[in-house]
Formats: C-alpha cells, structure tokens, sequence
C-alpha cells in the first residue's frame, strides 16, 4: 500500500450511520468532498439512473464443488420419502470407514446439521455439511484461532433457517432444456462438456454455445446500468480476485482490488518522509503525465495513467477507512476479502455507484482426491465468510439491498473414484440476502441420487452420477438481473442471449422466484 | 467539451541528438532509422542490431539495407517452440509424457526464451501478429491437458499440452509461406477444431432437430478472412446507393459455410471411428459419413430419409457453387469440397485489405493511410510473379514501405550540429503492446539470464543448446501486470479489438483524407485500464529498481539481470544526464523522447539529488522516467 495514503478517517462508519437511513438514502456530502477535483469534473451526468442502492456478490467456487454433499437429502420420521438419505449414501459409494472402503464418500447421517425442512417442500428433509455451522473465529490470549462452531445456531446454518439463505438444486450451465436423449444425439450441449475452463466460462457468459463470447452476463448486465456509476475511473464491477469474463461488459471492465484495496502505484509517494527515489519518481511522473501532448494517443495514455493513480489513491481513502463492528474472521482470506467488499459497498456513495457486481472467489474445489478433508477444510470457510457479510450488511443497513450467490465450474460425479468425485455438470448453490425468500430450496433436487430422474423428462444421470441440470444458469442470472432493475425483455435477452428458451418475459413472474 | 483536431496539428519536437561533426550526424541519423525499423520487425532492438544495421544503411541506404536484413532474416532457420519446450523441461529432468500438474507452463517460458533470444527475430514477431488474427487460446479449453495417447501402428501423438506450440510453429512456418496454405493449416489444426468446434462437427439430422457447428464458419469469415462489411482495396468501407453498409456475408451464409466443415475428426493410423482420442499433433482427417453430403440438410418434408428435391445440390458460397459431390461420398471428394470452398474464402476481394490492415496494426502503426493500404494490398494480390497471398512479400512491403517510418522526420540542424527527430502525431502512432514493452527493454538492456537464479555456479545453469547461453524466461505470473499473456487471450476476438477507441479525445478527432475511415484506432488502449496502468508501472518500477525481473518458473526461477555498469557511471555527474536519456531514446523509444520530457525527467532528478554516491538511484529513475513516459510508451 502506497506511504502517500492519506490519513483514514476513524470516524467514517460514524458519518455513515448517521445518515443512513437505509442502504440507498446515504448522500452525505462531506464524505462526497473529499473526491478529488478530477473526478468531479470528469463525472458524467446520467440522464436516468437509478436513485436506490443495488450489488450482487458473486462468491465462484473454483474447481467444481462438490455440491451434493453441502446439501444432503435426510431422513427423519416425518418424511414421506424415507430413502433418500439411504439412496444418497448408496451413490456416494458408502461410507469411508477407514479400511474396507476408504473411497466412500457419503457423510454420515448424524453429521448432517438437521435444518428446517424446506418452506417450499414441507414433506422432504435436508442436512448441511457441518462445517455450514461455523462463525468466524476469535483469537485467543496466544493469538491462536479458536474454532467457533455452532451447529444449527451459527453460520449457513442459521442464515437458512432464520429465512436469509435458500438453496438453488441442480443448477448448470445449459443452451436449452436438455433431456438424456438429446445429451446422447448430441443436440445443443454445451462445448467442452465437463472442462474446467469451459463450465467456468459458461458460467460467466451465459452463452455455453460458443467460444468467441467476448463479454460475461454481469458485465452486459451493467453495461445497461453504465450511468448510475458517475466514477470515471472505478468500474461499478468490481472483483477482488482477478479481471474475470463474467464481468467484463461492452462498456464495462471489473476494477480488480486485494485484500489491501486498490493497488496503487508505489513509487508515488507525496509524503515528506518519502525516499529519495520515491521523490524524484513522483516529481517526473506527475510532470509527465500533467504535460500536453499533441499526440492523441500519448495525451490518452498520460490520462489513463493519471486517471489511474488518482483513483486508487482515492478508492482505499474512501474505502480502506470504513470501519465494521461486525467479526470476519481473520484467519481466512476469503473472510478478509469479503470484509472488503462489505467496504466498498459501505462507501458506494462516495465512490459515486448505485449499482455494484462484485466478484469473489475460493479456490481447491477440484477435489479428485481428499474430497472429504477439502470440503471440511472448505466448507467452514465458507460459512464464516458469509456469515460475517450477511450480518456486515445488516450492520450497514444493506441486508436487503445485497444479494450474494454462488457459482461453480460444476458438480461432482455421486459416485466415487476411490478417492474423492470427477467432473459432472447440474448441482447445488446458495442465494443469501435480505431480499431472498429464505428457508427454501429452489428447482427440483431428485427425489433419489441412486437413480436420479426428471418427472417429465426421464433418467437425468449420464452415469456414474453425472446429473442433467434442471435449472439452467440463464433463469438465476435473468432473476438477478430484473431484482437488480433490468426491466423488459429485449434489455434481458441482450444480457442473457438463451433466456426465452427457459424464461419468457412479461413483467410478472419471476422466472424462479428466489427473490422476493 | 468537444475539441476538433486536424492532422498536421499533432506534429511535434521530439529528441535532439547532438553531434561533433558530419559524419557522426549520418550515423546518428542511421541510428534512429535502423531502431525504428528494428521495433516493428523484432521484439526489441539491440544496440548490437542498431549498430549493424545502420551501417549497412550509411554504406547502401536506407531501403536496400533493410530488404537485405529482411532476406537474411527470412533464410533463417525457424526456431521451432515445440523443441524449445523440449529443451528447458529436458533441462529440468522431465519428459514430455510426463505426466505432471503444469506441464504446460513449459509451452510460455519457450515462448519468452525465444522472443528474447531467437536469432529468427522477423519470422518470430510475424507469428505473434498471425497468433493475434488466427487466435486459438488455452483460456476456456482442454489445451493443458498432460495426457497422450496411441494413434496407432505403435505411434503416439504429442501431448495435448504441446498442441499450441505446434500451432504456434505452423503460424511462423507460414511467415514466409502463403496466405491460402495458412488458412488450410489453421483450420484442420486439431486445436483450431476444438477451440472454434469444427472437431466432430457432425452433418445435420433435421429429423433429430440437430444442425451443424456455426462456430468456425462464422469466425474464419469475420475474423481470419474477410470480415463484416466489403471493403476497397485502400481500406476504405464500400457503401450501397443509400450510403449503407454492405455485409459480407448473412446468418444463411453462415448456417451454409457451417456445412462445409463438417466431418473433421482426430487424425488416427488405424481407427475409423468417429470420435476415437484427441491429436494435436496432425492436422485433422476427413470423415465423410458425417461430411454434409448435400443431400441430408433437407430431407423430404414427408418422407424420412429421402432427399428433399427442392434441396440444392451443391453448397453456395457468396454466389460461388461448389462443385457437387459423388454418391456414394468418399473422404477425398469431402475434403477437395472443404479445400475448394477455402479458396473461394482466399479469394474474396476483402481478404487483401482486411489481412494487410490486421497486418499493419500488429508490425507498424495503428491507422494505416489508404496510400499505404493500397500498395500493400497490391502486393497481396499479386506479389509481382502472379502469386496472390505471398506472405513474405506482404510483410517485406509492409515493413519497407515509407510510411512505416514517416512517424518521424529526422532533421538536420547547424550551429550547433545535430539531427531533430520530429514526430508526426496521432495519426502515424501507436501505443506500443504491452508484451512490446517488456521485450524491448529486456532486449535493449544488455539482458544476461541466470537460470537456475539459485545458484550461483554457472556451470550449473541450465542452457539452451543452441547458444550455450542459459534460457532467458518469464513467467505466466506477469499476464496481471500485462493484460496480456502469449496463448491466452480472452477469447477469439484476441486481446483489443481492430476498432477499439479510447474515450478521450481520439473519438472526436476528425482524420485528414489520407485515412481511409472516418476515425482513428488504437486497439492497444482496450487492455491499458485503471488497474493494469498502476500494475504495469509498479512491475516496471520492480525491474529499473532491482535492475533485473525474477519470476517464478516450472522448476525454481530465472532472473533476468540488466547491465547498466556504463550509465551508472556516467551518472555520477548530473552532467552527463542528457547523454544517459539519449541512450535510453535510442533504445528505447526510437529517437521520439521529447526535449521537453528530458527536461522535466532532468530537474526531478537534480532537485533531489546531486551527490555522486546516489548515482545508482539516479540512474534507475532515468531509466523508470523513461519506460513509463508517453513518448516512449506510444511509437511513432
């Protein structure tokens, strides 16, 4: 981080509360005054722009995870389908018991964390994986970690039942409805089938059909919102791991931020106590920079570049200052990356952006081998994670104005290699929010995992536990999309190129209902 | 506000180069044009190249000097990246079946050791311009795959991870080979099959509502040929009566081409099956029970399995019927359609200009005149011996002509002698790439790799067989500094488009008549943003300061370090800063670092430091004021 950094303002979440009236209603100039005098003039005035608060974080998890054991079919006396939890341990190969059948998969019914039965499928019951119970972790007087599980009453767990967090089953990417005789014609699949990098990226663009797909469904998603963001120089998407397809848009372009903030650029360094070289560079790049150029091209590149170390400048003063009373744990990179977002969504008003993507990533999902120690490692981290965002946006008064969901290259294979899963396709992920209809588990999760089937469309496993995606990408990115304001059909066939295959527009319904 | 700009008011002073008498300003002035020639036909000038080309300038001029460097550059022997992998991880002790996470990591660090090292420089810097037109990527494909496999008769292929490095081999074999021969290879390159999913596309079964692949017949049109809209041969948009546009081509032409690459599987020894492996290695065969045999696309309404009579026989292609083909189908009538249908793509109108254009971008300039368009694209169409499509003529004539180093006007001045470099402006520039930008300082700074970096014994560094020398390499880790990384663009529209304007002034800017469109261009500008700005000053920061860039390789690290001993004592005396910059000019930025930028790099050195022991400190921000300034970043 650059020495120049101008001092934080302890006070900020201060000014900010004490204006908040709720997430969108923060329009406290004093805050907006210290933007630098660049940006101000340069601001573009929005002919119409929406005046209400609006992000979506997308948390993907790299590698495909494993999402049939983070959400479990379990039995209890009430159920009316007693074997499922049975017919689930069947296809993850057993259980590891530690000598005849190591390469089990399945958890054991008792693990489970017993969660409320879905509000949308009173009659069927599910487990979470128990790491879903985790908060985040103190430190003790020794500066270790003290692990903070609480079962039912912490994490994921607790987020599903106090109606904040539902579950989205069998998603993935698909081009149209696909049955197992069409995946056998070989009509309409997605490329690349089961790769990494491709599933990644039809996760991202929404268009599984091809590979010259330059832009991501959040890109051109903000792309139409392009004049709600009045900072010329920080994108309204914003990713803290990495510049991503799916949020590079036609105008678009994710401003990439760690775990520190923006990066800056080192040498610039107006602090007296600057070194020697950090003067003289600062002294040069400023006059270089500030020169006019008759040529375009260089006047354009001296802009960008000034443009550039201004804005990081200003984006970690405006953000880095922001203080949360809420606990992230500190021992988890993926908690400290979610406290900044939870940051930079609480300076949106100074950063000048009604609307916000936000990417964010968790890596080591691609568990081929030591499935069982990954997710226990994983899973944990995750629950901690979003955790401590959901409650920092209550903090904040954001709850119901942020929407964070997952994404994943795919599922697993049910069945095992010995060892842990391989590449399949349809699985299971998380929607969290104030705006969420809670408590719920969205799509058609089947009703047995040894032989799963679509009631319309027949047998869904393409062997070994390989499932046919129910729920299509398109139907979860066009729900966002119209929460986050999208608003007739062209404008989402335009972010979504397959929608009107799954969903058709009319202004009522949305196409699954997970956002209340 | 909206500010209009005319041409001619860009034109510029730039640097000022000093000299003692008439003969060292000719060297000088031969200086400045071998290095400004040297930046568009290499990935960075040497002083060593500099030297000997400008005194094969001062002996037979300009023109003739340079057509010589370009023969003897193209008679070179073709560094090949599939064995340069093959040296650095055979250093390393691996094979290439080695079945092992990253392998491919050896396909990048081949690509650096030899854009920094090759001796084939020309043909070298000419396949990166066609990697940027006839892209294929390992972002979004199974390209890293380690795996290999039985192609029969005892024959394995490479492995799937070597795949690109052939491809990248077959684009620089075509540096000196013909536009139709290269389109051929790129599109039954079994990586071009499965990155555009021509591979196993399969014939249509209308009955089962299944339709060929769209993916390749709409990209080798668009982007490897001919592109939207017909153009003239001076680059200039063609309109109709109305003043529109006119398409190349339409979604039925597409949904026709798509029929035409049909049935291309994995070359195999022994199999006849459709879908038997994957080989990257041979070019894809034919398979022509899933060719379109004409007569499949439409069954008959009623009847299943019959023709439709009212099909056509034959595949149109923009107004140019193929030839039919026989009943029963057999693999060579398949593929003489494909290749009959190839030519008919080669010899559309558009291909000379949309090519050279591309062309132009990539070696020399951003905006090419329609003067300069037109004599390249003469070439294209006939290379003087009747020849359409010569490749290394097209290149000769793109890098020989004189608008490449009109960018500049080199003036001699009396009293005191020396020659003024004056720059022309926004309409002869272009932002240099950002893989440029680190090639060139590397190059031009005297660079010596020590690989392994942790050791300091040199008779344990791991050499290149052809040099002696160890390999000189980066590391995939500097794509986030870059925005841009060999292999890996974002998809196949490459890493900026041919199109892309900056916001800012250019979009208002209203172009003389020379040019043939109605705005100026700077692609490069698409990956220059407000994160990899910062990010692409501090890495050049870490290199000046450090005077070397270590980064982290398959096995341990290489560190490249730079030889600065000379201007670091010149930089004891503040005195002798204007001599340290013209070194960096000449090196760096071909003459174009304006007296004005010296002066403001000069005083923010001599107001803060004067003493002789800071002469290193000194000497790395001359070097840093330089690499980050607008004049060297953006080349005229």
């Amino acid at each position: 981080m650059s020495k120049s950094q101008p001092e934080m303002n302890p006070n900020r979440r201060s000014i900010l509360k004490a204006v908040a009236g709720g997430c969108g209603m923060m329009t406290q100039t004093s805050v907006m005054a210290t933007l630098l005098n660049l940006q101000l003039t340069k601001a573009v005035v929005a002919d119409t722009s929406p005046t209400d608060y609006k992000a979506i974080v997308c948390l993907f998890l790299y590698g495909g995870n494993d999402s049939f054991n983070m959400l479990v079919p379990r039995n209890n006396p009430s159920s009316n389908n007693p074997t499922e939890y049975d017919n689930y341990a069947t296809s993850r190969g057993g259980f590891n018991d530690g000598t005849n059948n190591i390469g089990g998969l399945a958890l054991q019914q008792s693990s489970l964390l017993a969660i409320n039965n879905p509000l949308n499928m009173p009659n069927r019951s599910f487990g979470l994986h128990p790491g879903f119970g985790h908060n985040a972790r103190e430190r003790d007087a020794q500066n270790n970690l003290i692990t903070n599980n609480q079962g039912l009453n912490g994490g994921i767990a607790k987020l599903y039942n106090d109606g904040k967090l539902s579950f989205l089953a069998n998603v993935g990417s698909l081009i149209e409805p696909t049955t197992r005789t069409d995946y056998n014609n070989r009509i309409n699949l997605p490329l690349g089938l089961f790769s990494h990098s491709d599933l990644q990226q039809h996760w991202m663009t929404a268009a599984p059909h091809t590979r010259s797909q330059i832009t991501g469904w959040g890109g051109r998603m903000a792309s139409l919102f392009a004049s709600s963001n009045q900072n010329t120089q920080v994108s309204m998407n914003i990713s803290i791991d990495g510049t991503n397809i799916f949020q590079t848009g036609g105008a678009v372009i994710p401003y990439t931020i760690s775990e520190g903030g923006a990066t800056v650029v080192t040498g610039f360094n107006t602090s007296p106590s600057a070194g020697l070289q950090d003067k003289i560079f600062t002294k040069y790049a400023t006059s270089l920079l500030d020169q006019t150029y008759s040529d375009l091209l260089a006047k354009s590149f001296a802009q960008a570049h000034r443009g550039a170390i201004d804005a990081a400048i200003d984006f970690n003063t405006q953000v880095n200052g922001v203080v949360l009373n809420t606990p992230f744990d500190t021992g988890d990179s993926l908690s400290r990356r979610m406290k900044k977002i939870a940051q930079v969504i609480a300076a949106h008003t100074a950063l000048k952006q009604n609307r916000q993507v936000f990417f964010v990533a968790l890596n080591g999902f691609d568990n081929h081998t030591d499935l069982l120690p990954a997710h226990n490692s994983l899973l944990p981290q995750m629950s901690r994670a979003l955790s401590s965002f959901y409650n920092a946006m209550v903090e904040l008064g954001c709850e119901n104005d942020v929407v964070t969901f997952t994404a994943s290259d795919f599922a697993r294979t049910l069945g095992t290699n010995g060892q842990g899963s391989d590449h399949a396709w349809g699985g299971n992920h998380i929607v969290m929010g104030g705006a969420v209809d809670g408590g719920k588990i969205f799509g058609d999760f089947p009703l047995s995992l040894s032989a799963p089937v679509d009631p319309v469309n027949g047998n869904l496993d393409l062997g070994r536990g390989r499932l046919i995606p129910t729920m299509s990408v398109d139907v979860i990115a066009a729900e966002l999309a119209m929460w986050f304001g999208v608003s007739n059909a062209t404008d989402l066939s335009m972010i979504l190129p397959n929608i009107n295959r799954f969903y058709s527009y009319s202004g009522g319904q949305a196409p699954v209902g997970f956002l209340l | 506000m909206i500010s209009i700009w005319i041409g001619a008011a860009s034109e510029c002073e730039a640097g000022k180069f000093p000299a003692a008498n008439s003969r060292e300003a000719n060297a000088i002035r031969n200086q400045i044009r071998a290095a400004q020639f040297l930046s568009h036909a290499t990935f960075g000038p040497t002083q060593k190249m500099i030297d000997e080309l400008a005194g094969r300038i001062g002996q037979v001029g300009y023109h003739r000097a340079c057509e010589e460097w370009i023969d003897q550059q193209f008679a070179l022997p073709a560094t090949s990246h599939v064995e340069v992998a093959r040296k650095i991880y055979t250093a390393d002790g691996r094979q290439e079946d080695t079945q092992d996470v990253g392998m491919q990591v050896y396909r990048y660090q081949a690509w650096w050791h030899i854009a920094l090292t090759s001796e084939d420089q020309l043909r070298q810097r000419a396949a990166w311009a066609l990697a940027q037109i006839f892209v294929i990527s390992d972002s979004g494909t199974n390209f890293n795959n380690d795996d290999r496999r039985s192609k029969g008769n005892g024959e394995m292929t490479i492995t799937d991870w070597v795949g690109m490095s052939d491809y990248y081999d077959m684009l620089a074999g075509h540096v000196t080979g013909n536009y139709r021969e290269l389109l051929g290879d790129v599109t039954f390159h079994e990586c071009m099959g499965v990155y555009l999913s021509s591979w196993r596309n399969q014939k249509a079964n209308v009955a089962a509502g299944r339709f060929p692949d769209e993916n390749y017949a709409r990209e080798i049109m668009q982007l490897f040929s001919i592109g939207l809209y017909k153009l003239k041969q001076d680059g200039r948009l063609e309109v109709d009566a109305e003043g529109n546009l006119i398409p190349t081509y339409d979604n039925d032409g597409i949904t026709e081409l798509s029929r035409l690459f049909t049935g291309f599987r994995s070359f195999h020894n022994a199999s006849t099956s459709f879908t038997t492996g994957t080989n990257f290695g041979d070019p894809m065969q034919m398979h022509f029970q899933e060719h379109d045999n004409n007569r499949n696309y439409r069954e008959h309404p009623t009847q299943p399995g019959v023709p439709d009579p009212n099909a056509p026989a034959s595949k149109t292609l923009f107004g140019v019927t193929l030839s039919p083909l026989p009943v029963p189908l057999t693999n060579e009538a398949a593929l003489a359609e494909v290749n009959e249908g190839l030519d008919v793509i080669a010899n559309h109108d558009n291909v000379p200009p949309f090519i050279s254009r591309l062309l132009i971008q990539r070696l020399v300039k951003s905006n090419p005149s329609r003067a300069y368009l037109r004599r390249v694209t003469r070439v294209f169409r006939d290379n003087g011996q009747g020849q359409r499509g010569d490749l290394k003529a097209v290149i000769k004539a793109i890098l020989l002509d004189p608008e490449a180093v009109q960018g500049q006007r080199l003036v001699r001045r009396q009293n005191p002698l020396a020659i003024e470099v004056v720059t022309r402006g926004t309409e002869h520039s272009r932002l240099r790439e950002p893989v440029l930008r680190i090639t060139s300082l590397l190059r031009a700074l005297r660079p010596r790799s020590v690989y392994p970096s942790s050791t300091s014994n040199s008779s344990l560094a791991k050499v290149d067989p052809a040099t002696g020398q160890p390999f000189m390499m980066l590391s995939n880790s500097i794509e986030s500094d870059l925005g841009q990384l060999p292999f890996d663009a974002p998809t196949v529209f490459n890493y900026y488009l041919p199109d892309y304007q900056p916001p800012g002034d250019l979009i208002s800017y209203v172009p003389s008549g020379q040019i043939p469109r109605e705005a100026l261009f700077a692609p490069e500008f698409q990956i220059l943003t407000a994160v990899t700005a910062n990010r692409m000053i501090n890495r050049l920061t870490s290199i000046a300061r450090n005077r070397n860039i270590s980064t982290t390789m398959r096995v341990g690290s290489c560190r490249i370090d730079l030889d600065l001993s000379e201007e670091i004592e010149l930089a004891k005396n503040n005195a002798n800063l204007p001599e340290i910059l013209r070194r960096f000019d000449l090196l760096l930025c071909n003459g174009s670092l304006s007296e004005q930028s010296k002066t403001h790099i000069i005083n923010a050195i001599t107001s803060e430091s004067t003493s002789a022991s800071q002469n290193v400190d000194r000497l790395e921000e001359a070097l840093l004021a330089v690499l980050i300034s607008p004049d060297c970043a953006v080349e005229e």
